[in-house]
């Protein structure tokens, strides 16, 4: 990254000066999707004060936690884990979210953002069931990555339009045994949260199968101007 | 920053590794010149310091590369000499040639076998001579014939042997098999005959798992039982090369065809075999895990990716093949390779192919510096290296951060897609292993690039794989026949007749001039700048067009020193024996007799064909045949098999032997008339030169009295032909092997008992001493082809002492190589070169070293450039 040759680093392909670059989304931020906010005063008065977006059409999931900033170098270092096979960064990004997240509702389960089989095939893994899985381990919560499927092949979400985005995802997810969520409080683990389509999307199935709560959270959060 | 970032991960390894290990490999070349050139290496290592310091204070390179990549250079040099001067101390050389000792020592390399015999590499550790015995070291190569016992490296051994110094033939631009040997750091050769000649004591040290060797030879002789018993030839032959590396049932034609068409590293285990191997099964199972369902895989992928698991799996596989292909050098070379890819897919790296291979290269260097002159080293590398680049630059003009959201694409699409990125490969390696094949094999194997694209894949996926099931089956089961013996069979015969009809293609086996040193290097450095400007497509343009230039002078061979005033007579070194090549001002060309041919070195085929190929002869005007012994004519079948011969000139006397059959045979599959020479007939004849013949003195159609079943040698020797060649002022007289009958009645032609050149005849035998037809010659120069340590005697002193007395230097092959004399038909002038005056000598520290190092730059420049003249 910054060229300095690594030798014995904890973290794999990043120096530790780097590494500490990375810092969570400083508050205030939109209480229900995390969006930061330009100034103290949005959340002063009214600390239940929603985002333009959570306000003009409620999210399906009552919380969602973006704890960092989409920027160089954990942009770099989630299109490696991503793309790239380098599933030894999983460790050190799954660090990352334990050490932002601050105190959590009571939680019965813990779900990752599902890949559709084909996509799982090319990438032979799943970014986010792998942050999942250390999140539920630390967490001590169980974790369940075969109840939210997804159904339907579409293209990645990074390759469109932000209208298309919303078009894209429809009707892609399911449930597959909806009685087993029913009164349930889910988190929902993905990597990056950019418009929060996907797990907008996700979490409207899961209420669908009247799941009590269902929080998110994300690594990353691409944050737009 | 994003996009230079993905680069720079994947191209981090190498740019730290690279460097250091080239600056390595060219220290060591370096290191093997030092003797040669102590001033100029000096000289050249201060530069290369000078320069890389230079850059460091221009800010190119920090100084921890620099100093990585000057200590990596220097090492390269220092371990080179380290290890040839630790030979150097070796005192095996003093029991050379002496009478037979004991011999007692190591086998320190894999051992290499063939039908019927066994080559050791023996680190000696005592001679023992009469009652004494002396601690000695230095390598010793033994050959083992008929012996029908298991040696493996490790095991110690005792033998009774006569020493020799490692000895081959010495031409222009020809292979040096002694110093080829001597590079090596083996320095003594010997062989010994039969059972029992060798005692093998078990392994002591190093090998604590020579019981698993053991194990696997047990398993070699079983699989081996079983394909004798349920195969038939050529499928027999193929099965055995492949699977478990024993060449001895692959027939010579089956070989042949093979070299013809490029395709043959397939028939025995080489690397490709286990790269295919590997590739084979690393692909199976990830194909197999990613076709799990969903959450399986999901399940598995917590715990490991499929790309793993494959690399997990194809590790044993692999070593299994190797272990039962015999463990050679080769394959342990391809295997290490293999090893170290499988740890870097592992590792998430698979992108530093180059980087694995540099290592491998280093950990095969460093313990045997020596094998960077290896003709299989350079080969197996050079091609891995194409491969690794090839998919290097495949891989870089994909996009590097985002998955392509691609349609799945059909069957066919994919098939056409691999079937494109196989023949790039196949291109690519070709292409880069070109010159070597042209330098050591004077060949371009150009019907590779079509058929490697459908042999490779037939073996690789359906024999190899299908080999090595059967084999797994008759292991485990302790079956006594091979299973699917129909089915394997099947295969290899339709690979068999594939091959042999693609060797049939016209021009298919295309013989072509070694290229020279100098161009080899211009052809890389061209092929190299394609590779490294990618972003300058003009430049890369002409580098491609330059390629192709050369590639078609290479092909194309011309004759480009047809001189109409100059002749040139060529005495070949072919060990003891005579051949001789006159090239005539007019292009005409004539080849006097053909050297030996033994069991596994065909003169004609080691020596005369690449002499000719590189002068760039490819029709034989006139093939003379002096008289029907094998020192004479075994080498003439495969000459008359290969080259367009015009007409064929012999003695006409007839013998029984088989070698003389065989020349007989080839005659007539050729097509070719047998002329009978006789006194005063003239052979060849152009403008200013003709070619006469001096003896023997026959009735014209009097062929019964030839056609003695036996005859004496003297007789034989005093029937053969004597010619005569003039040219202008120059004349050639050829005695073939003519003894004191025959050269008495030469003696008495007046006119032409002498020559300015003569080849003396017989190899210098007594039995030719004829002093008084010496005393007459008013020669300048005569020349005496004779074999070194031949078991004649030859050349017997008082014929050197007759010469000596008369003032007539003279020349020697055994001594001197190859010796050739040209002539300008305009003057008297007439110039003498040997092969010996190629060899670059020592350069002593406390003699002249600027001339001496001078010489050996102009004796270096000939060798390069390849000049002949």
């Amino acid at each position: 990254m910054c060229e300095i040759r690594l030798s014995g680093d904890a973290i794999p392909f990043f120096c530790h000066r780097c590494w500490h670059t990375i810092q969570a989304i400083p508050a205030p931020t939109c209480p229900q999707c995390s969006l930061p906010f330009h100034s103290n005063i949005a959340l002063q008065y009214s600390p239940q004060h929603r985002c333009s977006t959570c306000q003009t059409q409620r999210p399906a999931f009552s919380q969602a936690w973006t704890l960092y900033p989409y920027e160089s170098p954990l942009k770099e270092a989630i299109k490696l884990f991503k793309y790239q096979g380098k599933i030894s960064l999983a460790d050190p990004l799954a660090t990352l979210m334990i050490t932002a997240l601050g105190s959590l509702p009571d939680i019965d389960v813990i779900i990752p953002v599902p890949l559709h089989s084909t996509r799982l095939r090319e990438r032979e893994y799943n970014q986010s069931l792998l942050l999942a899985h250390r999140m539920s381990t630390y967490l001590d919560i169980p974790l369940n990555y075969s109840i939210l499927r997804r159904i339907r092949e579409t293209p990645p979400q990074t390759s469109l339009t932000k209208h298309a985005r919303l078009q894209n995802l429809r009707r892609s997810f399911a449930v597959k045994t909806p009685q087993l969520l029913k009164g349930k409080s889910i988190l929902l683990v993905d990597d990056v949260y950019t418009t929060g389509t996907t797990v907008n999307e996700c979490a409207k199935v899961l209420r669908k199968a009247e799941a009590k709560h269902v929080y998110v959270v994300t690594l990353a959060r691409m944050i737009h101007g | 920053m994003s996009s230079s970032r993905a680069s720079h991960e994947c191209g981090f390894l190498q740019f730290v590794i690279l460097p250091p290990i080239l600056s390595f490999l060219l220290g060591l070349i370096l290191g093997s010149y030092v003797l040669f050139f102590p001033g100029s290496t000096f000289l050249l290592l201060l530069a290369i310091g000078l320069g890389l310091l230079w850059r460091e204070q221009l800010g190119q390179m920090t100084l921890n590369q620099g100093s990585s990549i000057f200590v990596c250079l220097v090492g390269g040099v220092v371990w080179w000499v380290a290890m040839v001067s630790n030979q150097a101390t070796d005192n095996l050389i003093q029991w050379v040639n002496v009478s037979p000792v004991q011999v007692v020592g190591e086998v320190v390399d894999p051992v290499r076998r063939t039908p019927d015999r066994l080559v050791m590499i023996v680190e000696v550790s005592h001679i023992g001579q009469g009652e004494e015995i002396f601690p000695t070291t230095g390598l010793l190569r033994l050959t083992w014939r008929e012996g029908h016992q298991v040696v493996r490296q490790g095991n110690y051994i005792e033998v009774l042997a006569q020493l020799r110094e490692p000895y081959g033939t010495r031409n222009p631009g020809g292979f040096e098999y002694g110093e080829y040997l001597k590079r090596k750091g083996i320095h003594a050769v010997a062989s010994v005959s039969g059972p029992g000649k060798v005692q093998v004591r078990a392994s002591t040290n190093l090998w604590e798992f020579s019981w698993f060797l053991e194990e696997v030879d047990g398993w070699r002789n079983q699989v081996h039982q079983a394909a004798v018993d349920t195969l038939d030839d050529p499928a027999l032959g193929l099965f055995l090369g492949m699977i478990i590396g024993e060449q001895s049932f692959i027939t010579p034609e089956v070989r042949e065809a093979f070299m013809a068409t490029g395709t043959v590293h397939i028939i025995s285990i080489s690397g490709s075999h286990l790269g295919l191997i590997a590739f084979l099964v690393f692909f199976c199972v990830k194909g197999c895990v990613l076709r799990f369902p969903t959450v399986w895989l999901e399940w598995l992928s917590l715990r490991v990716t499929a790309t793993r698991l494959s690399a997990m799996v194809t590790f044993p596989v692999v070593s299994f093949y190797s272990l039962l292909a015999g463990a050679e050098i080769a394959t342990i070379r391809s295997w290490i390779m293999i090893a170290l890819f499988l740890v870097a897919v592992w590792l998430g790296r698979e992108k530093h192919l180059l980087s694995a291979l540099g290592i491998a290269a280093i950990l095969a260097l460093v313990t045997n510096p020596q094998s960077i002159y290896d003709t299989s080293f350079q080969l197996s590398y050079s091609a891995v290296l194409a491969i690794a680049l090839v998919i290097q630059m495949n891989r870089r003009s994909k996009k590097e951060d985002q998955e392509l959201f691609m349609p799945s694409s059909t069957w066919g699409e994919s098939l056409w897609e691999r079937t494109k990125q196989a023949w790039w490969i196949t291109l690519a390696v070709t292409l880069v292993t070109l010159p070597l094949v042209a330098y050591y094999f004077n060949q371009i194997a150009w019907l590779g690039l079509l058929s490697n694209v459908v042999v490779v894949p037939l073996v690789g996926f359906l024999m190899i794989p299908l080999g090595l099931l059967s084999v797994m089956w008759v292991l485990l089961t302790g079956s006594v026949t091979l299973p699917l013996a129909a089915l394997n069979q099947a295969i290899a015969d339709t690979l068999v007749h594939i091959v042999t009809w693609l060797a049939q293609i016209p021009g298919a086996v295309w013989h072509v001039a070694s290229p020279s040193i100098l161009m080899i290097f211009v052809f890389y450095g061209l092929l190299l700048t394609i590779v490294l400007c990618l972003h300058l497509p003009k430049f890369q343009m002409g580098c491609a067009i330059g390629v192709c230039v050369i590639l078609f002078w290479w092909s194309w061979s011309p004759r480009f020193d047809i001189d109409a005033n100059t002749v040139r007579v060529t005495f070949l070194d072919v060990g003891q024996g005579d051949a001789t090549v006159l090239e005539l001002p007019n292009g005409e060309t004539i080849l006097i007799d053909g050297g030996p041919a033994y069991r596994r070195l065909d003169m004609g085929k080691a020596v005369i064909g690449p002499y000719l190929w590189d002068r760039g002869i490819r029709r034989l005007d006139y093939v003379i045949a002096t008289h029907p012994q094998w020192d004479h004519v075994g080498g003439l079948p495969w000459v008359l098999r290969s080259f367009d011969v015009g007409q064929y000139w012999s003695n006409g006397i007839v013998r029984e032997q088989e070698f003389y059959q065989r020349l007989q045979q080839e005659i007539h599959t050729s097509g070719l008339k047998e002329h009978v020479a006789s006194k005063g007939q003239e052979i060849a004849s152009s403008g200013s030169c003709a070619l006469k013949v001096l003896s023997p003195v026959r009735e014209i159609g009097d062929r019964s009295e030839t056609l003695k079943p036996s005859m004496s040698g003297e007789v034989l020797n005093n029937q053969s032909i004597i010619t005569r060649l003039d040219c202008g002022h120059h004349s050639f007289l050829l005695t073939a092997d003519a003894e004191v009958d025959a050269l008495s009645k030469l003696n008495q032609l007046l006119d032409a008992r002498s020559a300015r050149v003569v080849k003396v005849p017989h190899h210098g035998a007594k039995s030719s001493l004829h002093r008084g037809w010496i005393q007459q010659l008013d020669a300048e120069v005569a020349v005496v082809s004779v074999g070194q340590h031949n078991r004649y005697g030859h050349p017997y002193p008082d014929v050197v002492e007759a010469y000596a007395q008369e003032e007539i230097p003279l020349y020697r092959t055994d001594l001197d190589g190859a010796v050739w004399i040209t002539a300008n038909l305009d003057s008297h002038e007439m110039t003498i070169h040997t092969a010996l005056e190629r060899k670059l000598q020592v350069v002593q520290l406390n003699t002249a070293v600027l001339k001496n190092e001078w010489e050996n730059w102009g004796r270096l420049w000939r060798q390069w450039t390849g000049e002949v003249s």
